[in-house]
């Protein structure tokens, strides 16, 4: 007697090829390989977790990235794709925390309208080092220069260049409000300092402090 | 397996561990502009480890109610089937100092929500303890910066303790010389 065959819509066959998938996973136990991109150690699940290479901001659009993703280890390339931040959610200003050349691990999620959206969390450290490009004026911030995920590339244009940087100088309240120019310490034109951005805002993560210019005694 | 966003409601029964609501991700999601792109999915309780809290020596919580972890699911050696997760919110956290400091090395402060709108008035992030480290010195009165109530400050939790960012020096006080 000749075998009978089935024959499947192409979207049963895909279903079911996602059943002996799920099936053949849960039997066996696999663990979870660590691996690094661009740093950042993350256990990779068996949903498709990749890496991008930040190429500029999505116009208009904070927290969105054009992104090229790896193709191989170390190598990115075109198309771009655009890669949400998640910690970059619910932006309070307008200052991206990322740059050209910084890389983000990213997987995709359907939205509530069932579009698929590349979605990720950078692989740099959350603070980042900056130059400052005037000395401390009469003001409570300053404008820095991000330098990019290999620490030593100053951002010179687009993203990471000329961010305003705020700074807390003590005492900080209502009563007295005290500026860069008379704070310690006292920044200079290429001073490097440390920054991290808090809801799209650059801060230095040094506190300042209040001081007076004065003689020194020498008896 | 997928990954998955979650939002900390409250602290769970062990260090590192917090109760969470999974997130959906809003259709807005990818348009211009600053609102959240995530809201609840449903408001059942899913427990979440915090891997950046393992093997902590202290236990003060290092993530806020409002705070996002990206999560998915691993089995430990029984087989259980639990979630771990990375925080969505960088490490290093804007505080406020809430009451004048003392003599010592240790003062209270409230975390900012991440959002960086309100100081948290309540619950995790409210009334943290934060450490001071100072050069030469123990006491943060002798100290700079010289800090006051309400002064806003950079904190870092490292092993379940918080740290203030600023690394102080120990001073003296004294008169400015006017020949």
């Amino acid at each position: 007697m000749a075998d009978k065959g089935v024959i499947l819509s192409v979207r049963d066959s895909s279903r079911l090829q996602r059943m002996l998938r799920w099936f053949e996973h849960s039997r066996k136990e696999k663990p979870y390989r660590r691996r690094n991109f661009g740093g950042a150690g993350f256990l990779q699940a068996s949903a498709d977790l990749w890496s991008f290479e930040v190429q500029s901001q999505t116009s208009g659009k904070v927290g969105i990235y054009n992104c090229y993703k790896q193709t191989t280890f170390g190598v990115y390339a075109a198309p771009e794709y655009e890669v949400f931040n998640v910690l970059e959610n619910k932006p309070a200003e307008d200052y991206p925390m990322l740059c050209p050349g910084d890389t983000i691990s990213a997987w995709q999620m359907e939205d509530v309208n069932g579009s698929s959206r590349w979605v990720g969390f950078p692989n740099v450290p959350h603070v980042r080092m900056a130059r400052t490009t005037e000395a401390a004026g009469s003001k409570t911030w300053i404008w820095c220069n991000l330098i990019g995920e290999d620490g030593i590339t100053e951002m010179t244009s687009g993203l990471g260049h000329n961010i305003v940087v705020n700074c807390k100088i003590v005492p900080d309240g209502a009563s007295a409000t005290y500026n860069l120019n008379e704070a310690s310490p006292r920044l200079s034109l290429g001073d490097y300092i440390f920054v991290v951005n808090l809801a799209s805002v650059w801060y230095c993560t040094t506190v300042f402090q209040c001081v007076e210019n004065c003689e020194c005694y020498q008896s | 397996m997928s990954i998955d966003v979650y939002e900390v409601q409250s602290a769970g029964a062990s260090s590192g561990v917090y109760n969470c609501y999974k997130q959906k991700l809003l259709e807005t999601a990818f348009d211009a502009g600053s609102a959240d792109k995530f809201d609840d999915l449903n408001t059942s309780p899913v427990t979440v480890l915090n891997l950046a809290e393992n093997n902590n020596t202290y236990s003060e919580p290092a993530l806020a109610a409002g705070d996002r972890i990206v999560g998915w699911s691993y089995t430990d050696c029984s087989g259980a089937v639990c979630i771990v997760g990375m925080p969505a919110v960088p490490s290093v956290r804007r505080a406020k100092i809430d009451g004048e400091p003392s003599s010592g090395l240790t003062f209270t402060a409230n975390l900012f929500h991440n959002d960086g709108s309100t100081e948290i008035a309540s619950g995790l992030g409210y009334n943290i303890t934060v450490y001071a480290k100072v050069c030469s010195g123990a006491d943060i009165l002798e100290a700079v910066p010289h800090l006051v109530d309400d002064q806003e400050i950079f904190v870092v939790n490292i092993g379940g303790r918080w740290y203030m960012a600023t690394v102080f020096q120990s001073f003296i006080d004294c008169e400015c010389y006017n020949p």
